[in-house]
């Protein structure tokens, strides 16, 4: 009984072999990258505590400096998911409700879900008593980005971490982009499952839609939406950053320097050439790569809520005649090749 | 601090505390990566854990909590596979891995928290009141994680869930 279980989880690992040829190196190397980190992190605080004293003392009557934004959690403004007329509305989302489904509210759902954290809507097959078969889930999760999968990577400290993949964007009907943190037909796909993989987030809605069923029936959910974006425009960035990060097919890039996370900045602001949400084209058959731009000084593969409106996060849909940029906070712009090139020179990846 | 002995200490244990890590994550890079950042602890503490103290069960201890409160935190946001396919594939899909990869593919289909008491409970050999003290919960919350853990295996589908019936029935 217990120890056939037991016998499987030893099956599973007894002949693995770690990939990491030099732990040892790779824990020190970690140890030191970590105590770097709190030491610039503490550095940065001195600096700006001194900085506000000593204009505090030389600068009458200049109001005294803002306290740095603390960190939120949940936008309280988030939206609420309702279902008016047979549809589930959530932000720019109307998903109708399919024929012989029907539509829980929190309360009713709550047998259903392992936790209600917030406002949710959750559509049902049936009469509602077979929840766990196949499920879709909307909230106004406040979430911008998706949580990813990774792959192992070795820095230029020689410390070996996950990284993670930029996600598949898509186009919804009506022109909203949406972020997937798999493509439809993954087989990973699973009805009555939560994982990962079957997440939508809307970042411009900050609605996050939870897929519980296979990827086809995923697919053919999605051909029902329709979307009325408001936030069409030029790319919505921070004025700073202290990190940057890509992350793309052809490898990743990292930037600490100010002048050049201002010149990724800049360039990315000088793309004006808006897509209209008619004209939207983004698409799972594309590859994509991703620049997160972090506000404090951090790894990437730190964890960063996906609903911290600190961080910002601009998905690049690659060729395909479709290369479009679209900003977590906002904004959707064309970008040329040879933009692309420049912005991938600036992290020091490609052709310079 | 002597770093040879520490060294000495994950020249021996490191292949044991990946596959520890493996488990409690469902995910062979992250449990790498979740042991390594255990024993970046480690070596911070181990004037006080050698030679009079236990290295590995501070590691492991680390490991588990650290598991437990990323998945709290995360606790619908299991990590997929390291490597998915990009594709589907014809036919059956368990038939085309090996037991291993079928097994740690449904460890990732549990929340975190359930992965962690299975592992504890069924492959760690710890009683439900030893797992609680570790995890810093009731008894309770073991034993319902730990049902519901299996409950989701066998509904899940593939070879894994005669095996896993039949271990509980």
């Amino acid at each position: 009984m217990t120890e056939r279980l037991r016998q499987l989880l030893d099956d599973a690992v007894g002949g693995l072999e770690p990939l990491d040829r030099d732990p040892v190196g790779s824990v020190l190397r970690r140890g030191r990258a970590a105590r770097r980190r709190a030491t610039t992190a503490g550095l940065a605080v001195a600096v700006l505590a001194v900085g506000a004293i000593t204009a505090g003392g030389l600068i009458r009557n200049e109001p005294a400096p803002q306290p740095a934004e603390p960190q939120r959690t949940a936008d309280p403004s988030n939206p609420t998911p309702l279902t008016i007329d047979g549809k589930v509305v959530a932000g720019a989302l109307k998903i109708p409700v399919p024929p012989k489904w029907q539509a829980l509210t929190t309360e009713k759902a709550a047998s259903c879900i392992p936790r209600t954290w917030q406002a949710l809507v959750m559509l049902v097959p049936g009469r509602g008593d077979d929840c766990r078969s196949q499920q879709i889930l909307v909230y106004g999760s406040g979430e911008r980005s998706v949580d990813r999968s990774g792959r192992r990577r070795q820095d230029a400290d020689g410390v070996v971490s996950m990284v993670t993949d930029p996600p598949v964007a898509i186009t919804l009907p009506g022109g909203e982009p949406a972020w997937l943190a798999a493509d439809f037909d993954n087989i990973y796909l699973k009805p009555g499952i939560p994982t990962a993989r079957n997440l939508m987030v809307m970042p411009w809605s900050r609605v996050t839609v939870h897929w519980l069923m296979d990827g086809p029936a995923q697919r053919a959910m999605v051909s029902t939406i329709r979307t009325t974006p408001t936030e069409a425009g030029v790319l919505r960035l921070p004025d700073t950053a202290a990190n940057a990060y890509w992350s793309g097919p052809d490898g990743h890039g990292d930037l600490d320097d100010s002048a050049a996370i201002s010149r990724l900045i800049q360039s990315l602001r000088a793309q004006t050439d808006v897509v209209a949400n008619a004209d939207a084209c983004a698409n799972e058959s594309q590859r994509t790569a991703e620049i997160t731009f972090l506000p404090t000084a951090a790894p990437l593969t730190q964890f960063h809520s996906p609903a911290d409106p600190t961080v910002f996060r601009v998905v690049i849909s690659l060729g395909g005649g479709c290369q479009e940029a679209v900003s977590s906070h906002g904004g959707r712009v064309r970008l040329s090749d040879e933009t692309v090139t420049s912005i991938k020179a600036i992290f020091g990846l490609g052709a310079k | 601090m002597n770093e040879n002995e520490f060294a000495a200490f994950v020249g021996a244990r490191y292949p044991a505390l990946v596959r520890y890590g493996t488990l409690l994550t469902g995910d062979r890079g992250h449990g790498e990566d979740l042991t390594q950042e255990a024993l970046v602890k480690t070596h911070r503490a181990w004037r006080r854990l050698h030679p009079h103290g236990d290295p590995e069960a501070y590691t492991r201890q680390i490991m588990v909590r650290a598991a437990w409160r990323a998945g709290r935190r995360l606790w619908r946001r299991e990590l997929p596979a390291a490597a998915p396919p990009d594709r589907a594939v014809d036919g059956d899909a368990f038939d085309l891995r090996d037991t291993a990869e079928v097994v740690l593919a449904a460890l990732r289909e549990l929340p975190a928290g359930q992965r962690i008491v299975l592992v504890l409970r069924y492959w760690a050999g710890l009683s439900e009141q030893e797992i609680a003290g570790q995890l810093g919960c009731s008894t309770g919350t073991v034993k319902s994680r730990a049902s519901r853990a299996l409950a989701t295996l066998r509904r899940t589908g593939g070879p894994l869930t005669d095996a896993f019936a039949h271990a509980v029935s």
